[in-house]
C-alpha cells in the first residue's frame, strides 16, 4: 500500500513537473534594427547568420506630433537603401509617443491606424519584401492614455489591411508590474523591454540602462502573472549621460569613451561612472564642470539578466531581441557571445 | 444654506475647468497678434520692407514668410531681357501661372508651331519668342520636364520616395547640354543650375558640388539663378562636412538675393556654427556686415552689439536701419507699459520692473548710436537717426531732448514715411505737455489726433457689414501701425490720463475713441461692437455721476474742440445701450427711481440680455431675486421668464415705498429688498441686474474691487437690509430667516486669496472654516436664539455648513 501512496505521489509530482514548471527557452534570437538609413553591413549581416537570426525587427516610424496642435505623423521614417536578405524575415516596428492620444477621438484613431497600416505596408515593400507577418507598436503608455492606445491596436486589428498578421507590443517594467493601472493591451504578445529601468534624469551613479536590482523590484512577483505570452529584449547600447550643476541635460552623442579616459579632460569620480570635465569643450557642447555619468552594459549585466529571466519567466519558449544591430556595438559583444546569453537561459 | 458637498464639487469642477461660461471672455479666444501685442508707436517699415521678414516679434520666427522680391518676377524679367521684346509679364504668366491642361497645349504648341494656343496665349510675347528661339524653346521644355520631380506636395503620410533614380537622369541631361554651351553664359548657367538642383534632391551631394565649381562659379554674368545655386552649394557642402563653409556661402546668398533671403537666413541659422568661424571666411566689408546681421536678425533679446559693429563696419548699408528699428521695437517692448488701471488685454504681459533700469541703460545707449547716425555722411539715414533719437528720449521721459531733436529736422524734406514717425513722435510729447497741463497748441494736437485718424481709417476703410450686434470680430493678423498706434495713444495714453486725474468720462470716451478705426459712420454705435476693454471700462468703471455728465455730451452742443473730438463716437452711441447702462448703475447704487427713470426712455420693443446657464446646456437664465432659497447652489434661474432691469428697479422702487410703512410691513419690506440684492450677488441667481459679467473666480478676485463689489462680492447692503428687516419684526420664525440669511452674508464676506484655497474647507482649521462656518457671529446666533423655530429646523436639514457648526467639525 505504501509503494501505492508513494508511486501516486511520485507520479503526481511528475506531472505537476512536466506541466507547470518547464523553464522558459529562447526559440529564436534576433535583434532591433533602430537606424533611420537601412543598409546592409558585412558584420552585421555574419552577425545574423551566425546567430540564425529569423527575422528582423525594424524601426519604420516614430508617429508623433509635428507641433502643439497638429495631426500625428511619421517622424524620421526609415530609408532603406538596400533590400533585407531573403533569409530575414521583417518585423515592422512603429514607435508611438502617448501624447498624441490626448486629443484624439475615435474616428481620429481609426484614421491613424489605417495610415500607419498603409505606412508600413509600403515600408515593408522599399525594404524588398512582399508583405510581413508581425507588426509591433511601441509605446509607453500611461493610464491617462492607455484606453485610447488599446483602440487603436483594436482599430489596427480589424482592418481588412491587417488580415493574417500578428500583432505584438512593447512592456517596460511598470507596465508589467502596475497591470491594474497600465490594463493589458489587447494583443497577441507583449515584448519585456529590459533596459531603460532607472531614472536617466536623476543625478548620480546609478545605471539607468540597467540595473537588476530594478529588474527583480519591478519583475519578481509580476512576470510569470502576466496575461500574454512575453518575449524579451535585452540592452547592448550604451551612452554618456551629461549634468550640468547636477541637472540633467541630454545625452552626448558627440563624445567619445576614449575622451573619458584622457585625464588632461575627465577626472573620474572614486571609482564610479562619474567623470567630471574640466575644461570646455565646444566642439561637442560640454563645459567645463560638466559631469557625465558613463553608463554601459556588459556581458555580466548580460548574463545577470538571463539568470534572472530564467528563474522568472514563465515556462516555454520565447524569442530573445537584443537593443540593437550595430556594427560598433558588435566590437564590444561578438555574436558568439551573444549567442551564449542566448544558451544561458 | 446649500448643499455644501455639491457646491464645492461643482465649484472646484469650474475652478478646474477655468471657463467663463457666462461670460463673453475674450481670454478664450485666439492667440495674440504677433504684430501687436505690446505698446507701440515707432513704426517698423519707416525705412521700407526691403527686410520685412526680419523685423521684430517674439512671437514668430520671422515677422512674414513672404520674400520681400517675388522671385517669379525677378526671373521673368531676366528672360526677358535676354529674349529681347519680350514682356515680363507674358513670361511669368507661362512661366508660373499655367495649369496641367494649358502646359500640354503649350508644349505641343513649342514642339509643333501649327496647334492654335488658348486666346489669352495667342499674343504671349513668351511664347512668340520661344517659337522662334530654339535655345529658349528647349530649355523650357526640359524646364518643365524637371517640375514634377521638383515640385512635390509634402505629405508626411506618403511612404514613397523621392524618385533619386529620375532626378540623377535629369541632372545628367542637364549637366551633358550645359557643357555643349559654350558663349551663351544666361542659358548655360540655366542648365547648370537644374543640374546643381537634380543632383542635389537626389542627394548626390558631391556632383551638386562639382557642377557649382567647375560650370557656375566661374561665370562671369550677373544674374539671381546664380544665387539659388549658390544656395543648392551651400547646402551640399553642409551635408558634406562643411557647415562653416555652408553657413558663410548662405551668408552671401541672404546678401544678395532679396528673393530668397529668408531661406538663406534660416539655412544659415540651421547649421549653427560658430560665427567667429563664419566671419574668419568674409573678406568684404558688404561679406561682415550680412553676417553681422544675421546675428542681429536672429537675437530676440536686446542686441547693441550687432547693430554697433555693422554701422562702424558699413555706415551705409541698408541692413542698418532695419536693425535700428528692431532695437527700438524691443525697448518698447520693455519699456512702454499698459497702464493697468485700466485691465489690460488677456496676452498683455506687463514689463518686468527689475529689468526696466537695464532697457532704459540700453535705450541711452542706442540713442547714442541713432545720434551718430543723425551726423554721418549717409544722408538718407540722417532723418530716420534723429527721429528715433528723438523717440528714444521720449520713451525714457526726456522730452526735453526729444523736442530738441525733432527741431532739428524739416518736415518737408522728409519723405512720407519718415514724415510720418515725425508726427507721430511729436504728437506724444505734446500729448505729456496736455496731460500735464502745460502750455500747448491744443489746436495743433487735436489736429494730429485727426490726421492719425485719418491714417488708421486709411488702414481700415469701411466697418464691414455684419451683425452690429457681435463684436465677436475675427480676422488674422495684419500688420497695421496707425491703428495700432491711435489705439495706444487713446487707450494706454490718454484715458488712463483721465482716470488717474478723475475724469471718469472723457476716460469712458478716449477708449470709445480708441475702437474707432472705421471710417466714421453716421449709423448707430451699439456697446457690442466696441473692443472688451472698452465694454470694461464703461460697464464696471462708470457711476451715476459719470453717466450724468455724458448724457450731457450725448445731447448736447460742445464748445470744447477737443472733448466734442472725443465725443463723436458717444454721439452715435444707442439710446438703448446707453441708458440700458445708465441704469444699471443706479440699480448698483441702490437709486431705484432714478434707475427707473433711465429705463423708461429705452426703446419699448428692446430686449434686455439674458445671460444663458453653462451649466445647464446654455438655457436662458433669467433673473428670479425676490425668489428666497436657504441654498445658493444651484442657482435657482426663472427658465420662463424671469425679471428684466427695468421690472427689477420698478419694485425695488415700490419695496423702498414699503419701507416706511409700519413695522412688520416694513420688516418683509426689508427682507425683500436685502433678498433681492442679495441674488444680484455673484453668488445669486440675479447677478445680471448689476454686472455684465459672471465667473466661477469672481469670490476670489479682490484686487480690484469696483464700485459696487460691495453688492456683487461681498453682500455688505443686504446684510444691513437684512439687520433692519429683523429688527423690525417680532415673529420669531421670520427672525430666524433673517439671521440665517445674515450668516450667508457673513460667509460672503470671506476674502479668499492664492494661499485660502476655497476648497481647504475640509479641514476644520482652515481660515475659512474657522472664520465663516466656527467664527460665523450668525450662525451663533441662530443656534442660541433660534433653535427651536422652525425655519432652523429646516435650515439645518438643508445646510451642511451650520450642522458643521453645530457639531463643531
Amino acid at each position: 500500500m505504501a509503494m501505492y501512496y508513494q508511486f501516486i505521489i511520485g507520479f503526481l509530482g511528475l506531472v505537476m513537473g512536466m506541466s507547470g514548471c518547464t523553464s522558459p527557452s529562447v526559440k529564436s534570437t534576433s535583434f532591433y534594427y533602430w537606424k533611420t538609413v537601412y543598409q546592409n553591413d558585412s558584420i552585421e549581416q555574419a552577425a545574423l547568420r551566425a546567430m540564425h537570426s529569423p527575422r528582423l525587427y525594424v524601426r519604420i516610424m516614430d508617429v508623433d506630433q509635428a507641433d502643439d496642435n497638429s495631426m500625428p505623423v511619421p517622424i524620421s521614417p526609415v530609408r532603406f537603401d538596400d533590400p533585407l536578405p531573403d533569409s530575414i524575415d521583417l518585423v515592422p516596428v512603429v514607435f508611438v509617443v502617448h501624447s498624441i492620444f490626448k486629443k484624439m477621438d475615435d474616428q481620429q484613431i481609426a484614421g491613424l491606424a489605417d495610415k500607419v497600416l498603409d505606412f508600413v505596408a509600403a515600408k515593408v515593400r522599399q525594404a524588398g519584401k512582399m508583405d510581413y507577418s508581425e507588426l509591433q507598436v511601441d509605446c509607453d503608455w500611461t493610464g491617462g492614455s492607455r484606453d485610447a492606445y488599446f483602440n487603436f491596436l483594436e482599430k489596427l486589428q480589424e482592418s481588412p489591411k491587417f488580415k493574417n498578421k500578428s500583432l505584438s507590443i512593447t512592456l517596460r517594467l511598470h507596465q508589467v508590474r502596475d497591470i491594474k493601472r497600465s490594463g493589458v493591451p489587447p494583443v497577441d504578445r507583449a515584448l519585456v523591454m529590459c533596459y531603460n529601468m532607472g531614472n536617466l534624469r536623476r543625478y548620480g551613479s546609478h545605471n539607468s540602462i540597467f540595473d537588476l536590482r530594478e529588474m527583480e523590484a519591478y519583475l519578481k512577483n509580476h512576470l510569470r502573472k502576466y496575461p500574454l505570452k512575453l518575449d524579451i529584449a535585452l540592452p547592448l547600447f550604451s551612452w554618456k549621460v551629461v549634468f550640468r550643476n547636477r541637472e540633467y541635460a541630454g545625452i552626448s552623442k558627440r563624445l567619445k569613451t576614449q575622451s573619458l579616459l584622457d585625464s588632461s579632460l575627465f577626472v573620474q569620480q572614486d571609482a564610479t561612472s562619474l567623470y567630471t570635465l574640466k575644461k570646455d569643450l565646444p566642439d561637442i557642447g560640454l563645459r567645463s564642470g560638466d559631469v557625465i555619468r558613463n553608463e554601459q552594459v556588459e556581458m555580466s549585466d548580460l548574463y545577470q539578466a538571463s539568470d534572472f529571466l530564467s528563474r522568472y519567466l514563465p515556462g516555454g519558449d520565447f524569442n530573445l531581441i537584443f537593443y540593437h544591430l550595430d556594427k560598433d556595438i558588435l566590437e564590444k559583444f561578438p555574436h558568439d557571445e551573444l549567442q551564449k546569453i542566448s544558451e544561458h537561459f | 444654506m446649500m448643499n455644501c458637498k455639491r457646491y464645492l464639487s461643482i465649484f472646484s469642477l469650474t475652478v478646474v475647468a477655468f471657463f467663463t461660461e457666462l461670460a463673453i471672455n475674450i481670454a478664450c479666444g485666439w492667440e495674440p497678434d504677433p504684430y501687436d501685442y505690446y505698446v507701440s508707436y515707432f513704426h517698423n517699415n519707416i525705412a521700407g520692407d526691403a527686410y520685412q521678414p526680419f523685423m521684430f516679434t517674439a512671437y514668430s520666427y520671422m515677422y512674414t514668410e513672404q520674400e520681400a522680391v517675388s522671385e517669379a518676377s525677378l526671373n521673368s524679367r531676366e528672360w526677358a531681357d535676354y529674349l529681347g521684346n519680350v514682356k515680363a509679364g507674358d513670361v511669368q504668366q507661362v512661366m508660373y501661372h499655367t495649369g496641367p491642361a494649358t502646359d500640354s497645349l503649350i508644349h505641343l504648341f513649342l514642339s509643333d508651331k501649327h496647334v492654335p494656343l488658348p486666346d489669352s496665349l495667342q499674343n504671349n510675347s513668351y511664347l512668340q519668342a520661344m517659337a522662334k528661339s530654339r535655345e529658349a524653346r528647349n530649355y523650357f521644355l526640359f524646364a518643365k520636364s524637371t517640375e514634377p520631380l521638383a515640385q512635390i506636395d509634402y505629405d508626411p503620410w506618403n511612404p514613397a520616395p523621392l524618385d533619386t533614380a529620375a532626378m540623377l537622369t535629369k541632372a545628367t541631361e542637364a549637366w551633358t547640354l550645359c557643357k555643349k554651351i559654350r558663349e551663351d553664359e544666361f542659358m548655360k548657367l540655366r542648365y547648370a543650375y537644374q543640374a546643381a538642383r537634380m543632383f542635389h534632391y537626389a542627394t548626390d551631394y558631391e556632383n551638386c558640388i562639382k557642377v557649382y565649381e567647375s560650370e557656375i562659379k566661374p561665370l562671369a554674368i550677373q544674374s539671381s539663378a546664380k544665387g539659388w545655386a549658390t544656395s543648392l552649394y551651400a547646402g551640399a557642402l553642409r551635408r558634406v562636412g562643411q557647415p562653416v563653409r555652408a553657413a558663410f556661402l548662405f551668408s552671401k546668398v541672404f546678401e544678395t538675393n532679396p528673393e530668397r533671403r529668408i531661406q538663406a537666413y534660416k539655412n544659415f541659422q540651421y547649421i549653427d556654427v560658430p560665427i567667429e568661424e563664419v566671419m574668419a571666411l568674409a573678406s568684404t566689408k558688404n561679406e561682415k556686415a550680412a553676417i553681422l546681421a544675421i546675428q542681429g536678425f536672429g537675437h530676440p533679446d536686446l542686441d547693441f552689439e550687432s547693430l554697433s559693429a555693422l554701422y562702424k563696419l558699413r555706415p551705409e548699408s541698408p541692413l542698418v536701419a532695419p536693425l535700428l528699428i528692431r532695437e527700438v521695437n524691443k525697448l518698447e517692448e520693455r519699456l512702454l507699459e499698459v497702464d493697468r488701471t485700466i485691465p489690460p488685454d488677456y496676452y498683455y504681459t506687463p514689463v518686468r520692473q527689475e529689468y526696466r533700469q537695464a532697457a532704459v541703460n540700453e535705450a541711452k545707449k542706442l540713442r547714442g548710436l541713432a545720434l551718430a547716425i543723425s551726423e554721418a555722411p549717409v544722408v538718407s539715414f540722417q532723418a530716420l537717426g534723429t527721429i528715433t533719437a528723438a523717440y528714444l528720449s521720449w520713451m525714457i521721459n526726456d522730452d526735453r531732448n526729444a523736442r530738441v531733436y525733432l527741431a532739428t529736422l524739416n518736415p518737408k524734406k522728409l519723405n512720407e514715411s519718415l514724415l510720418n514717425q515725425y508726427r507721430i513722435t511729436q504728437l506724444l510729447i505734446n500729448l505729456n505737455a496736455f496731460i500735464d497741463h502745460r502750455d500747448i497748441d491744443n489746436e495743433a494736437l487735436l489736429a494730429a489726433l485727426k490726421w492719425l485718424d485719418d491714417k488708421r481709417y486709411a488702414e481700415n476703410g469701411q466697418v464691414p457689414s455684419r451683425n452690429p450686434k457681435e463684436y465677436y470680430e475675427y480676422s488674422p493678423p495684419e500688420y497695421q501701425p496707425f491703428t495700432s498706434s491711435a489705439r495706444n495713444i487713446y487707450q494706454n495714453i490718454l484715458a488712463p490720463a483721465y482716470l488717474h486725474s478723475g475724469d471718469t468720462a472723457l476716460a469712458a470716451l478716449a477708449m470709445m475713441k480708441g475702437d474707432m478705426k472705421y471710417i466714421p459712420q453716421s449709423d448707430t454705435l451699439y456697446l457690442a461692437e466696441v473692443t472688451y476693454r472698452t465694454q470694461q471700462v464703461w460697464q464696471e468703471f462708470l457711476q451715476p455721476g459719470t453717466m450724468k455728465k455724458l448724457e450731457v455730451l450725448k445731447k448736447e452742443i460742445i464748445n470744447d474742440t477737443f472733448i466734442d473730438f472725443l465725443s463723436t463716437p458717444l454721439k452715435r452711441l444707442s439710446n438703448d445701450d446707453f441708458y440700458e447702462l445708465f441704469g444699471t448703475t443706479y440699480l448698483r447704487t441702490h437709486q431705484y427711481a432714478e434707475a427707473l427713470a433711465c429705463f423708461n426712455k429705452i426703446s419699448s420693443d428692446y430686449q434686455y440680455a439674458v445671460p444663458q446657464d453653462f451649466y445647464e446646456d446654455n438655457k436662458k437664465a433669467f433673473s428670479n431675486p425676490f425668489n428666497t432659497t436657504i441654498r445658493d447652489y444651484p442657482k435657482a434661474y426663472d427658465r420662463s421668464e424671469g425679471i428684466n432691469k427695468k421690472q427689477f428697479a420698478q419694485k425695488m422702487f415700490d419695496l423702498q415705498k414699503d419701507t416706511q410703512k409700519e413695522n412688520e410691513e416694513a420688516a418683509k419690506a426689508y427682507y425683500l429688498m436685502a433678498n433681492a440684492v442679495y441674488q444680484t450677488g455673484t453668488f445669486g441667481n440675479a447677478w445680471s441686474m448689476i454686472s455684465y459679467s459672471w465667473t466661477s473666480n469672481d469670490n476670489y478676485y479682490t484686487d480690484s474691487l469696483r464700485y459696487y463689489d460691495g453688492d456683487f462680492k461681498f453682500a455688505h447692503t443686504a446684510e444691513q437690509w437684512y439687520l433692519k428687516a429683523r429688527s423690525l419684526s417680532t415673529d420669531i420664525d421670520f427672525k430666524a430667516r433673517c439671521t440665517f440669511m445674515l450668516a450667508k452674508c457673513a460667509q460672503k464676506q470671506f476674502t479668499f486669496s492664492e494661499e485660502l484655497h476655497p476648497w481647504d474647507f475640509r479641514d476644520k482649521n482652515s481660515p475659512f472654516v474657522v472664520k465663516s462656518i466656527h467664527g460665523n457671529p450668525y450662525f451663533k446666533e441662530l443656534s442660541d436664539s433660534y433653535a427651536r423655530t422652525a425655519f432652523y429646523k429646516a435650515a439645518v436639514g438643508e445646510c451642511s455648513y451650520l450642522r458643521d457648526f453645530i457639531s463643531g467639525r
